[in-house]
């Protein structure tokens, strides 16, 4: 079980976070965006071994969603942002 | 009945009381034991050579070893009928009135009717079940009863479990696994450096291998050093504790078992499950020790020649009275020494090396037979070993010696270090050619093997990679290449007969991965599941690494190529009971309640779990069966009127500059232009398109809103509002607060709510005026704010009150008391459902994670010319492709029919042969207004099919009825009753 620096709260268990999937998927502009560009916002996921952005959602706690660096591969985790800061 | 222990020493025993002899039963049989016994030591003592039966063969198996890596001593233990299975007999210390019963056998274990099983072992070849059982597949199913009866453990309680058990999170600067001279060592080492420490030794004991010894030096070290650790208040000293599982993040789990500790005591539970975290992890679990290949070499009486050594120091039980001791190195002279000094005649030594040394000249000074150069390469006797057959073996050739007759065959194939653990953390491991085994390669993560799992056998080594490793310094690296010359436990020639097991649980034997090999198969991983080795509770810590070797001398594989299998938590088996600890029954399910729950009971609810909320179903004053209940109550609903506890609905408070803004891309439709005071049905999309909850949005001030949501959508509502505000549009100035629990919520409907209203609230203006439909006003009721919103989900004229939670109950009850007197019910969800139904509201029986707006009906609700979220996904071309199934009502031809659960439709008669479903049923009941069972249906292409005939089938159930299909709406199309 991971164990997640929350920025807010400090080191948490991942039993109070929600996984948010893929953090580096950004919405696309859908007003001027094509049928095949947009379907693949909604549907295709990359894979990635080893370094990964993930979005989870600290439920249990500050309710922060935040933008986690993790490999894949060794569950090491980098810097830990909320995402509202990492877009203004 | 007269009761012994005929194989109890005279006297020692480091870990038995001897001035206590208690009683325990063993198949219906009193066996004496001392406390401190473990099953298998006071079954060992008592004389009694079969315990278990073998998992396929039903072979008769005694005891093998001493701790966990015990493949055959399986017994299930209980106390009356609360009964755990599979319990490993070598770790399971006895209680005075344990009842003990072997597996796997019919009658019992010494008489095992099944055992003509292993008469037919040449028909039994690895892949047997597979190769026989699978055709023709039909016949699976009658196979599979047969095969259970035969293979298999002990068997599952019928009892509910009478245990208790318990969970414990701790953190920790070190955990450490095992108690041995190098786990002790790191003990003192960071206790010393004020370090946190977590010690756990899965015996009863501290010392690991030194109890299994008698020796002046290690018994003072040992106790000199449990004195200072004891003296530490920052080492926690857990005994009779494993550590089962290493998880990420350094979080490791320890099932310890309390209660055989300490006898049942008030108030603790029997086993406790512990969460660590840990800062280091020092592994130091020890070596296990090896078999030996040979003909019949699990008959009960053969046995580990350390694990025998191990029970006369441990429990004063001495194996066997005429030993023959066997293996390669010079420990076995030590293990002579041992049962020698116990008072055992030792028949014979028998050497594999020709140039023994000095040990076996000392020994055989002495008079007892050494035979150097010379292996057993059979054991004789079948329930119990009678003989060693003996065979001079060299370089030169090999001819039978003598069959020596004895009553234990020790073996020893050396020691392997224990790996589970290390490798259950990814962690990477060398060949190590002088051990004949694998070794751990240090990694980053802060764990670290030292002593007998790092391959370091001798106690000064495990000591100083102890000291050092409790310090946090950096170990040298095994030594891979150092030959000890000791020969391998798989380079043995098979000379004589008998099958030579290798996996003893699960009878493996060598022959059988020579034939997995021969038909192809190269990685262990498959050979594993083809042949089950290793797949015991005993993981095959012994039979691994042989099994290991065979594989690779049969594809002509270098050992270190052909790899390991991989290790999965937990390392031995912890009980269920364990893992949920103390979360059952009520506990393990929590129950949220609203503010008049107990006036719900109090008037005879019957609850329905909704999400973690109970809410009443029906109230039984309405009818005995929910049946009779949901029906008189929708009736009275739509006669007089009803109160219904809606309190369970999702609400959420959302306000700020920009709050308008924000809830026009959440919902479909536009909230932005509400008026104050107004209220608008929404639907929320998923960003894929399809529903994903709905509700009623109010404007309660300038900028601000009060949201309602589905009871079950409640909290994936909430983080699906907060990924928008903070990833999708962290600009907007908007805050969000779920408020569920703050307000109590009753709705009222009818053709008589509004009465009941103005008798609640005589002040209020209550006319279509100032409350239309889907208008709000706020007033006061016990100086407490209420809202009074009109809004609608039965169809009926219908008010949503809410009040501050605190005053829930006391709301609650001025509601029944008025409402009784104008002849209004209360009602609970069954009869919610069935009004819904016949107004064609959707639910998330509906909206089920796969539907569109238009697929409902609802396509008027989405506003294409704004972006919200999942509106630009409904343009994608496959949602205006034809055949999507839309939402239709269906009226059932038989009019007081139900409807078969999980109904499918067809379009034609079920009686005609197999034919397409084209939609299924996702909600019915019985309308009391239309006195016929009504229905909602997804069916492809529905909405073009009103008029049509379908039939509602089960397969499973062998039901099917005739039905119409009409609009969703059943009544009131036009909405007459809710703006009344
Ligand atoms: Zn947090």
């Amino acid at each position: 079980m991971l164990l997640i620096p929350c920025p807010h709260c400090g080191p948490r268990p991942e039993t109070e976070f929600v996984y948010g999937g893929d953090a580096r998927v950004k919405r696309p502009d859908p007003s001027n965006s094509s049928d095949e560009q947009w379907a693949a916002y909604i549907y295709e996921r990359e894979n990635p071994k080893g370094q990964h952005q993930e979005l989870w959602l600290h439920s249990a706690g500050c309710h922060l969603w935040l933008i986690i660096e993790r490999d894949t591969v060794t569950h090491a985790i980098g810097s830990v942002r909320a995402a509202r800061e990492d877009q203004q | 009945m007269k009761v012994s222990q005929p194989n109890r020493t005279s006297k020692g025993g480091r870990l038995i009381d001897r001035g206590k002899t208690c009683e325990f039963q063993f198949d219906k049989r009193t066996i004496l034991f001392h406390p401190g016994d473990s099953i298998a030591s006071a079954l060992l003592a008592s004389g009694r050579p079969i315990i278990g039966r073998s998992f396929k063969l039903h072979r008769p198996r005694g005891v093998y070893a001493l701790g966990t890596d015990e493949p055959n001593a399986l017994v299930t233990t209980g106390f009356g009928p609360s009964l755990t299975p599979n319990q490993r007999a070598t770790v399971t210390l006895v209680e005075e009135g344990m009842s003990v019963s072997g597996q796997n056998a019919w009658p019992n274990v010494q008489n095992d009717l099944f055992g003509l099983l292993d008469r037919a072992r040449s028909l039994l070849p690895a892949g047997f079940y597979y190769k026989t059982f699978m055709w023709p597949p039909s016949q699976w199913l009658r196979y599979e009863g047969q095969i259970r009866k035969m293979a298999g453990l002990g068997p599952p309680p019928v009892e509910a479990d009478s245990a208790r058990y318990a969970h414990r999170n701790v953190h920790t600067d070190v955990l450490i696994a095992g108690a041995g001279p190098a786990g002790l060592s790191a003990a003192l080492a960071a206790g010393e450096a004020g370090q946190d420490v977590i010690l756990a030794s899965c015996s009863q004991a501290l010392g690991g291998g030194l109890l299994n010894h008698q020796n002046a030096v290690t018994d003072k070290w040992l106790a000199e050093i449990t004195k200072k650790l004891e003296a530490l208040p920052n080492v926690q000293i857990m005994k009779m504790t494993t550590v089962v599982g290493v998880y990420e993040h350094n979080l490791f789990t320890l099932s310890e078992r309390v209660a055989m500790r300490d006898g049942r005591i008030e108030g603790q539970p029997e086993e406790r499950f512990w969460q660590v975290r840990s800062g280091r992890f020092i592994i130091a679990a020890g070596g296990i020790e090896r078999p030996l290949l040979f003909g019949d070499n699990d008959r009960p009486g053969v046995m580990l020649a350390g694990a025998a050594s191990g029970y006369i120091w441990r429990y004063g039980v001495m194996v066997g009275k005429s030993p023959v001791i066997t293996g390669a190195d010079d420990r076995i002279y030590a293990i002579a020494r041992d049962f020698l000094d116990a008072g055992a005649n030792v028949r014979a030594v028998v050497d594999l090396r020709e140039e023994p040394g000095a040990m076996a000249d000392l020994l055989a000074a002495e008079g007892v037979r050494v035979e150097r150069g010379a292996i057993v390469a059979r054991a004789h006797g079948r329930r119990r070993v009678n003989a060693a057959e003996v065979w001079r073996y060299s370089k030169s050739g090999a001819n039978k010696l003598e069959l020596i007759s004895t009553d234990a065959i020790l073996t020893s194939g050396g020691y392997g270090p224990a790996l589970q653990l290390h490798a259950q953390a990814r962690g990477k491991l060398n060949w190590n050619a002088g051990l004949n085994a694998f070794v751990p390669v240090d990694n980053s993560d802060g764990h670290i093997s030292i002593g007998g799992a790092r391959g370091s056998f001798d106690f000064d080594t495990a000591i100083s990679e102890g000291l050092s490793a409790g310090r946090n310094e950096i170990l040298p690296a095994p030594v891979l290449s150092d030959a000890t010359n000791v020969p391998a436990p798989w380079d043995l020639p098979k000379l004589s007969k008998g099958t030579r097991f290798v996996d003893f649980q699960n009878d493996v034997a060598d022959k059988d991965i020579e034939l997995a090999a021969r038909e192809g198969y190269r990685s262990i991983e498959h050979v594993k599941r083809y042949t089950t080795l290793g797949m015991g509770t005993d993981q095959g810590r012994a039979a691994g690494p042989i099994g290991l070797a065979l594989l690779a001398a049969a594809t002509g594989q270098e050992i270190a190529d052909t790899g390991v299998t991989t290790f999965r938590p937990p390392t031995t088996p912890v009980t269920f009971g364990a893992v949920a600890g103390a979360t059952m029954g009520e506990v393990g399910h929590a129950i949220r309640r609203t503010a008049a729950d107990k006036f719900h009971e109090a008037q005879g609810a019957s609850f329905i779990d909704a999400g973690l909320w109970r809410r009443p179903r029906f109230y039984k004053a309405n009818g005995a069966t929910v049946g009779e209940a949901y029906r008189t109550e929708a009736a009275s609903v739509r006669e007089s009127g009803g109160i219904i506890d809606v309190s369970t609905l999702g609400k959420i408070d959302v306000q700020g500059p920009d709050a308008g803004i924000f809830l026009d891309k959440l919902y479909t439709n536009r909230m932005s232009s509400l008026r104050l005071g107004r209220g608008r049905y929404g639907l929320m999309l998923r960003e894929d398109g399809r529903i994903f909850d709905d509700g009623v949005v109010f404007r309660i001030g300038e900028n601000r809103f009060h949201l309602s949501c589905t009871t079950g959508g409640a909290s994936a509502v909430f983080q699906h509002i907060e990924h928008a505000l903070q990833v999708l549009w962290p600009g907007l100035e908007v805050y969000v607060t779920p408020v569920t629990e703050e307000w109590f919520a009753v709705a009222v409907s009818g053709p008589l709510a509004r009465d009941l209203l103005a008798n609640l609230l005589p002040d209020l203006d209550v006319t279509n005026a100032t409350l239309p439909l889907m208008g709000m006003v706020e007033t006061t009721l016990f100086n407490r704010r209420l809202r009074v919103m009109r809004i609608s989900y039965s169809g009926e004229l219908s008010y949503e009150i809410n009040i501050s939670a605190d005053w829930g109950a006391a709301l609650w009850q001025r509601l029944c008391e008025l409402s009784s007197k104008l002849g209004m019910i209360t009602y609970g969800t069954e009869a919610m459902g069935a009004l819904r139904i016949e107004k064609g509201h959707i639910t998330h029986a509906e909206a089920d994670g796969r539907t569109i707006p238009d697929d409902v009906g609802l396509g008027g609700l989405v506003d294409k010319k704004k972006d919200a979220i999942g509106i630009r996904s409904l343009s994608l071309p496959f949602f205006s492709e034809a055949g999507r199934k839309q939402l239709v009502g269906l009226v059932v031809g038989d009019q007081k029919a139900s409807v078969p659960i999980g109904g499918q439709i067809i379009a034609k008669d079920a009686g005609s042969a197999s034919q397409p479903s084209i939609g299924h049923v996702t909600s019915w009941a019985y309308s009391s207004e239309l006195e016929r069972t009504i229905a909602l249906a997804l069916i492809k292409n529905g909405h073009s099919m009103v008029g049509e005939k379908v039939f509602i089938v089960s397969p499973v159930m062998e039901e099917s009825v005739e039905a119409k299909v009409v609009d969703p709406v059943f009544i009131d199309k036009e909405g007459t009753r809710i703006r009344a």
